[in-house]
C-alpha cells in the first residue's frame, strides 16, 4: 500500500473536539480502530519474528516495509475505513506512505532512547507555511504494553516547536512527558515534529510498535469536520492552552500565538480536493 | 514478567569535601535545571544529570523519572550546587515557534569519585 484512496464519506473523520485535541497535544491515540481477531492476527505475524530486531524477511535488515509488505494482516488493519478517514482528515485526499518499520524493543533492553524528532529541520528555519505542513507517524501497539515494557515516551505540546531533532539528545526528563501505555490494538496518530524516544523493556518479552510515516499531497486544511470550530468553548480552550504544558514556561504564549494560526489555516474551508498538488 | 525500575541514584546527596581537605580526585557533576523563566525561583521544567564521577556509561536516562530532583535552581544551590551558567534574555519574534528548551541553567558539584 502505498498511496490512499479518498476518504468512505460514510466513514467518520476527525471533528473539532478531536482535532482541537490534536493541534495542542501533537497526537490522537485510539484504541477502538482495530477488531480484536485482525489486530491478533498481526500480533502473530510480529511473533514470528526470529531475531527481536527490526523485522527481516530473510537475510535483509533495517528494509523499509518490509514487515507491511508481507502482512496481510497489517495491510487490513491500515486499510480499515476508519483509520484512512483518520488519515483523510490529518493529511488531506492522497497521503502517501513514506515509509514504515516494525519497533522491536528487545526484552530486557535497558538502554532508553535518546529525545528526538523525526522530521529533522535542522539547518533550515521554519517559514510559515512549512510550520502548517506536516507527517503523520502512527505507532501501532499491537500487544499490552504497561509501563515497564518500554511503551513510546512523548512529550505532548512540543510539535509547535522550530528546531532540529539531533540538539534535543542533552535532555534527559521533562515535565509533562507521557508513556504511551496501555492495552493492545491501539494506533497513535502523531504529529512529525513532536519529540519522542523509545524507552527501555524491563520485561522477558519483547514489545513490538509499528511505526509508519504519511505525508500530504495537498495543502492540509479544511479536511476534517470544522462544525463549531469557532465556538465560544473551543475560543475558551484557546485562550486557556498556554497553561496547558506547563514545560512550555513563559514560552507557552509564544506557543499559543502559534496555534492560534495553525488552527485558522486547519479551518479553511477551501482545500483543494483529491488529486491536486500541493 | 517484569523486575521493578531501578531507583534513580543521582538525587542522593553526595559528601562535599570539607575546606582543607585534599582536593585530588574530584570529579564534575553537571546538573542542568530549565526553568519556567528566568527567575531562579521559577519551577523546574526540565532536568538532566551527568555524572563524571560514576564510571558507569549508563546514566540518567529520559524518562526515567517524573519528578525533579529540586523545585528549584535556588533549591539547588542550597544543597550545595554551583551556578555556572545563567541563560540571557530571549526575545522571541512576534508569531515565531519557539525553539528549544529556555531559561537552562548550568550548575556543577565536585565530588569524589563513586
Amino acid at each position: 500500500m502505498t498511496s490512499s484512496s479518498a476518504p468512505n464519506e460514510t466513514v467518520a473523520g476527525l471533528n473539532v473536539p478531536l482535532m482541537t485535541q490534536f493541534v495542542m497535544d501533537g497526537y490522537l491515540e485510539f484504541t477502538d480502530l482495530v477488531p480484536e481477531d485482525l489486530n491478533a492476527a498481526v500480533h502473530e505475524d510480529q511473533l514470528r519474528n526470529p531475531e527481536q530486531i527490526r523485522w527481516s524477511p530473510s537475510t535483509a535488515t533495517n528494509a523499509p516495509n518490509a514487515f507491511l509488505d508481507t502482512s496481510a494482516p497489517l495491510q487490513d488493519a491500515l486499510n480499515l475505513p476508519r483509520v484512512q478517514a483518520i488519515l483523510a482528515s490529518l493529511l488531506g485526499p492522497g497521503f502517501v506512505l513514506d515509509h514504515s518499520y516494525l519497533h522491536v524493543t528487545p526484552a530486557g533492553k535497558r538502554d532508553a532512547q535518546k529525545w528526538h524528532v523525526d522530521h529533522d529541520r535542522s539547518g533550515r528555519h521554519l517559514t510559515r507555511d512549512d510550520l502548517f505542513r506536516f507527517n503523520i507517524l502512527i505507532a501501532y501497539f499491537t500487544h499490552e504494553v504497561p509501563a515497564e515494557m518500554g511503551p513510546t515516551l512523548v512529550l505532548p505540546g512540543s510539535h509547535v516547536r522550530d528546531l532540529g531533532g539531533h540538539d534535543l539528545s542533552r535532555y534527559r526528563n521533562i515535565v509533562g512527558q507521557k508513556l504511551l501505555a496501555g492495552p493492545g490494538g491501539r494506533i497513535a496518530f502523531m504529529h512529525d515534529s513532536m519529540w519522542h524516544c523509545a524507552q527501555p523493556n524491563l520485561t522477558s518479552e519483547p514489545r513490538f510498535m509499528f511505526k509508519a510515516r504519511y505525508h500530504p499531497t495537498v495543502p492540509q486544511h479544511g479536511h476534517f469536520d470544522t462544525a463549531g470550530w469557532d465556538s465560544p468553548e473551543i475560543r475558551s480552550l484557546f485562550r486557556e492552552a498556554a497553561q496547558r504544558h506547563p514545560w512550555q514556561g513563559t514560552a507557552g504564549d509564544q506557543a499559543l500565538v502559534v496555534r492560534d494560526a495553525w488552527w485558522k489555516y486547519l479551518c479553511r474551508l477551501d482545500a483543494p480536493q483529491a488529486g491536486a498538488s500541493a | 514478567m517484569s523486575e521493578a525500575l531501578p531507583a534513580n541514584r543521582y538525587h542522593a546527596p553526595r559528601k562535599v569535601l570539607a575546606t582543607g581537605e585534599t582536593p585530588i580526585q574530584l570529579r564534575q557533576q553537571i546538573l542542568i535545571l530549565h526553568a519556567a523563566s528566568m527567575d531562579l525561583s521559577a519551577g523546574t521544567v526540565a532536568w538532566a544529570l551527568f555524572d563524571g564521577s560514576s564510571p558507569d556509561d549508563r546514566q540518567m536516562q529520559t524518562g526515567d523519572a517524573d519528578k525533579p530532583p529540586y523545585a528549584t535552581v535556588l533549591e539547588a544551590m542550597r544543597d550545595g550546587w554551583r551556578v555556572i551558567q545563567l541563560p540571557p534574555p530571549e526575545d522571541p519574534k512576534s508569531g515565531e515557534a519557539p525553539r528549544y528548551l529556555g531559561h537552562e541553567y548550568v550548575l556543577e558539584r565536585m565530588v569524589p569519585p563513586s
